[in-house]
């Protein structure tokens, strides 16, 4: 099973035909290791930051999901502080059908659109259904602060 | 199975302490290290039933299963637990991680989603012509059209009429019963999956008789 050579179509296509917003290097050394950056999208509280990820291919992939963790502080119901992504296409929505770049445009979406009834950071939740326009302002603050 | 610390003649300084000062806490650290060490011997055979393969004594060269992951990761919650009262912010930060790494990898190998497809469905997957397979037709786990690179007999297509190489799609039949592509279920042996698909085939058929008889009385 020629796996690695998907890994390698995707790593191609993502510097040719770069997603708007976002970019992913592999590493040199570990061509299943990429730095990620996401630019927070317009209309959101993420607008104007720039936010590292990372991203790491299993062994098992594309069996399995890609593992993808925000390095960038993060004021966001489904990121938690260690920056972990509660996304479904991650965990049990996972299918090899699936790629780095339709990954990467859902977290991209999922920073548009934060869903608090589906928490993974439960404080940040909370402060999100009781005072929305509050926690957009910790948002904002937290890009201005921390997404640079 | 003998501890890192039992196989070099050491002591073993968390167990040791673990019952000197946590006689009264032992709740806490629940599953503690005697728990988790013989792995074969503690939960893992009482939830297999009795079909479970006798205890072999090559723990070290199976592949770690789930379980033994978020065992750990419980351990290490234990920990994490008591250090709340004395413990510093990185040391807290560390153990966050350390724990989340743990969870993951528990989490991954497919163990979540749906359950693996029916062994017969895998065995009895349909060979496909590639004759019968349109020029633009490209298998959506290797990304690679079936004209350039698959061979005469090397592709199938599911229920759903999605074509996929054999060698792609059959690692993740073995893992979730649906198509790649449309996430359309195919049968699998998971009794769970058995009862609630049969559950809901006779909610159908319940409903479907309920609309019969509204007819016959309208």
């Amino acid at each position: 099973m020629a796996m690695s050579k998907r890994i390698l179509k995707e790593t191609e296509r993502l510097n040719a035909e770069p997603v708007p917003g976002i970019s992913a290097t592999a590493h040199e050394d570990n061509l299943r290791y990429f730095d990620v950056i996401i630019a927070g999208p317009s209309q959101s509280p993420f607008e104007g930051g720039v936010f590292r990820l990372e991203l790491f291919l299993p062994e098992e992939y594309p069996m399995t999901p890609p593992k993808v963790r925000f390095l960038t502080k993060i004021y966001h119901p489904n990121i938690d502080k260690l920056g972990r992504i509660c996304l479904d296409i991650l965990k049990d929505k996972w299918s090899p059908a699936l790629q780095i770049r339709t990954v990467l445009l859902s977290v991209q979406a999922l920073l548009s659109s934060p869903n608090p009834d589906d928490p993974l950071a439960n404080d940040v939740a909370q402060h999100w259904k009781e005072n929305e326009n509050d926690a957009i302002e910790t948002a904002k603050l937290w890009t201005k602060n921390y997404a640079k | 199975m003998a501890s890192y610390f039992e196989d070099r003649s050491l002591e073993d300084p968390i167990h040791s302490r673990t019952k000197q000062q946590q006689g009264s806490h032992r709740a806490v650290l629940n599953p503690d290290l005697s728990a988790f060490m013989p792995v074969e011997e503690t939960e893992d055979r009482s939830n297999r039933g009795p079909s479970s393969s006798p205890h072999t004594s090559d723990n070290f060269n199976r592949p770690p299963s789930p379980g033994d992951f978020r065992r750990l990761a419980e351990m290490f919650g234990a920990f994490r637990a008591r250090e709340d009262a004395v413990g510093d912010e990185v040391h807290q930060e560390f153990l966050d991680n350390l724990i989340t790494q743990l969870m993951d990898e528990a989490g991954a190998s497919g163990k979540t989603g749906p359950p693996p497809a029916a062994k017969s469905f895998i065995r009895d997957l349909p060979i496909v012509h590639l004759r019968d397979v349109k020029r633009e037709e490209a298998c959506v786990v290797c990304n690679e059209h079936f004209h350039e690179s698959s061979d005469q007999l090397s592709i199938t297509r599911l229920p759903c009429k999605h074509a996929f190489d054999r060698d792609c799609i059959v690692p993740w039949l073995e893992l979730h019963n649906n198509c790649p592509a449309c996430r359309a279920e195919v049968p699998s042996d998971d009794p769970d999956w058995i009862r609630k698909k049969r559950e809901a085939e006779l909610a159908k058929y319940a409903a479907e008789a309920e609309m019969d008889q509204d007819w016959m009385y309208s």
